[in-house]
């Protein structure tokens, strides 16, 4: 029962991860990013039932699937960006880049010897397929909100690694990481702001650009 | 006489499929006016639109050829060659059987439709052939989903051919596998690229942006477009059967039980395309290809899962 349970977990991590992927808005990729918070959250129940992992349970989806989303709307509100997440690899290319490392990761997990037992061979490479879409949406999309998002995603990644090889200890230093991972969103939200406030934009790729026309201007 | 009866005992699945398929349609339809608050048209319409249609005479343009003669009718006939190869219920196996048909019967769809886009370029009719333009690009994507759902549904129980490897899955197997909901969403979203229902195409609407399927038969008339309607209902009904095994995959090999929970899943598929009619508007053509790689994503998905993963 577990292992199924664990398994329907997985695969509803594969679609969020195809959605944020496919999805053309912000706001959209927001609600993928909470609804995966909440689903990674209830992984280490499958296998650690107690007070202290359900304790655990609910700091993680409080934190994952309505603060962070919370605060990065607010950022979004407060920058009042365009909507769209302007990607540099468009949707079909990024769906398809997600397909073809999704394959590339089934058959190296496949060799892989974790020397302990694990609930479900998906667990694995679900895991490092959302670390993947993470640090694909830092590199392929413009944004400097899109990038905290895929920041974030790729945190949970690390989270359902440790989840999906049960490792008991892992909650401690998880604990300590999402404190990080708080602070992060906190400031990047503020950073964002003042991002906007300098340039009128939160394009990254125009940064420097910009940076440059406003010294010209300034002297 | 035993025999007769057991021979039609037999072929009770495409029995039911020549003569109801027409049915889903105005299921659908009442689906839609129950959503909008009407009262809505007659459950069996489509079997009087037919009947009126084979009765009217036919009236060809000088522009066409052969093919635009022969496209009805070759459509009509892979329908029921489909239907022969699948028997969804009661544990009958099918007349036609043979390892690897899934592949077969996949490019019998698209024999068909390969049929259907040349002729309507063959009225020479720029309209017709925007419409052939569309169908065929949006094909493309829906056969590579359609065709990763198969090879995981194969992989998944194991047999080769297509009336095995769906009658593999009953409810003793597996109860709600994962992996066939993933391949049943998948095959869901083909059906209605397939079918020219909402998301892809309006079968409402007759605006020359936006049809895809309507536009290509509009040169059509009489009896032909009789075959036509009813080689369409009779290929939803074969993606609808699909999905029903997957779905409610109740199989206790008693005809006499099987057929009403077969019926009652198919009339719940059509009342899930009538529902996704009545809330959804169609997708802008850039979005179309979106959702259709979705659906192969999905079933790949599942084939990686299956493969690499064990499945259970």
């Amino acid at each position: 029962m577990n292992a199924e349970l664990f398994d329907a977990l997985m695969i509803m991590m594969f679609i969020s991860n195809f959605g944020l992927l496919s999805s053309s808005r912000i706001l959209a990729c927001v609600s993928f990013l909470a609804f995966q918070g909440i689903i990674s959250s209830i992984v280490p129940l499958t296998h650690s039932m107690g007070l202290a992992p359900l304790l655990f349970c609910v700091v993680i989806m409080l934190l994952k699937g309505f603060i962070f989303p919370w605060l990065i709307r607010r950022a979004l509100s407060a920058v009042s960006a365009k909507r769209e997440v302007e990607p540099i690899v468009g949707y079909t290319a990024s769906i398809l880049t997600g397909l073809l490392a999704l394959i590339i990761i089934f058959i190296c997990c496949r060799g892989i010897n974790f020397n302990r037992e694990i609930l479900s061979p998906i667990g694995v490479p679900a895991a490092i397929f959302t670390i993947f879409t993470g640090l694909f949406l830092i590199v392929a999309r413009v944004k400097a909100l899109t990038q905290v998002i895929g920041y974030v995603v790729f945190e949970n990644g690390i989270y359902l690694l440790g989840a999906s090889l049960m490792i008991e200890q892992g909650f401690l230093v998880e604990l300590g990481i999402i404190l990080d991972l708080l602070g992060f969103v906190l400031i990047a939200g503020i950073v964002t702001f003042h991002i906007n406030r300098a340039f009128d934009h939160i394009d990254t790729d125009n940064l420097l650009a910009s940076e440059a026309e406003t010294v010209k201007t300034k002297t | 006489m035993d025999k007769k009866i057991d021979f039609i005992f037999d072929q009770l699945p495409f029995l039911t499929a020549i003569a109801l398929a027409p049915l889903l349609s105005g299921l659908i339809n009442r689906t839609k006016a129950f959503y909008a608050g009407r009262k809505g048209q007659p459950l069996f319409q489509q079997y009087y639109d037919i009947s009126k249609l084979l009765k009217k005479g036919t009236l060809y343009s000088r522009t066409t050829s052969w093919v635009f003669r022969v496209s009805p009718l070759l459509s009509l006939s892979v329908c029921l060659t489909a239907i022969m190869f699948f028997y969804p219920f009661g544990g009958v196996s099918s007349p036609v059987s043979f390892a690897g048909d899934f592949i077969f019967v996949a490019y019998l769809f698209a024999l068909s439709r390969f049929f259907v886009i040349i002729a309507a370029m063959d009225t020479g009719s720029s309209f017709e052939g925007m419409g052939a333009s569309r169908e065929a690009f949006f094909a493309f994507f829906a056969e590579a989903a359609l065709f990763l759902s198969f090879i995981a549904i194969s992989c998944f129980s194991r047999v080769p051919s297509l009336n095995t490897m769906f009658s593999a899955i009953h409810l003793s197997v597996q109860f709600f596998s994962p992996y066939m909901l993933l391949v049943a969403v998948a095959l869901f979203i083909v059906m209605l690229a397939e079918n020219c229902r909402v998301p892809v195409d309006d079968p409402n609407t007759h605006l020359e942006l936006t049809m895809i399927h309507e536009v290509m038969v509009l040169d059509y008339g009489g009896p032909d477009f009789a075959f036509i309607l009813y080689a369409s209902a009779l290929k939803l009904w074969f993606f609808a059967s699909m999905i029903v095994t997957l779905l409610f995959p109740v199989k206790t090999g008693n005809l006499l039980i099987d057929l009403p929970l077969f019926l009652s899943g198919i009339f719940l598929v059509a009342f899930a395309i009538g529902t996704v009619e009545s809330i959804m508007a169609r997708f802008r053509f850039e979005k179309v290809q979106r959702l259709l790689i979705f659906a192969a994503v999905l079933s790949a998905m599942s084939l990686l899962m299956i493969s690499f993963g064990g499945g259970r």
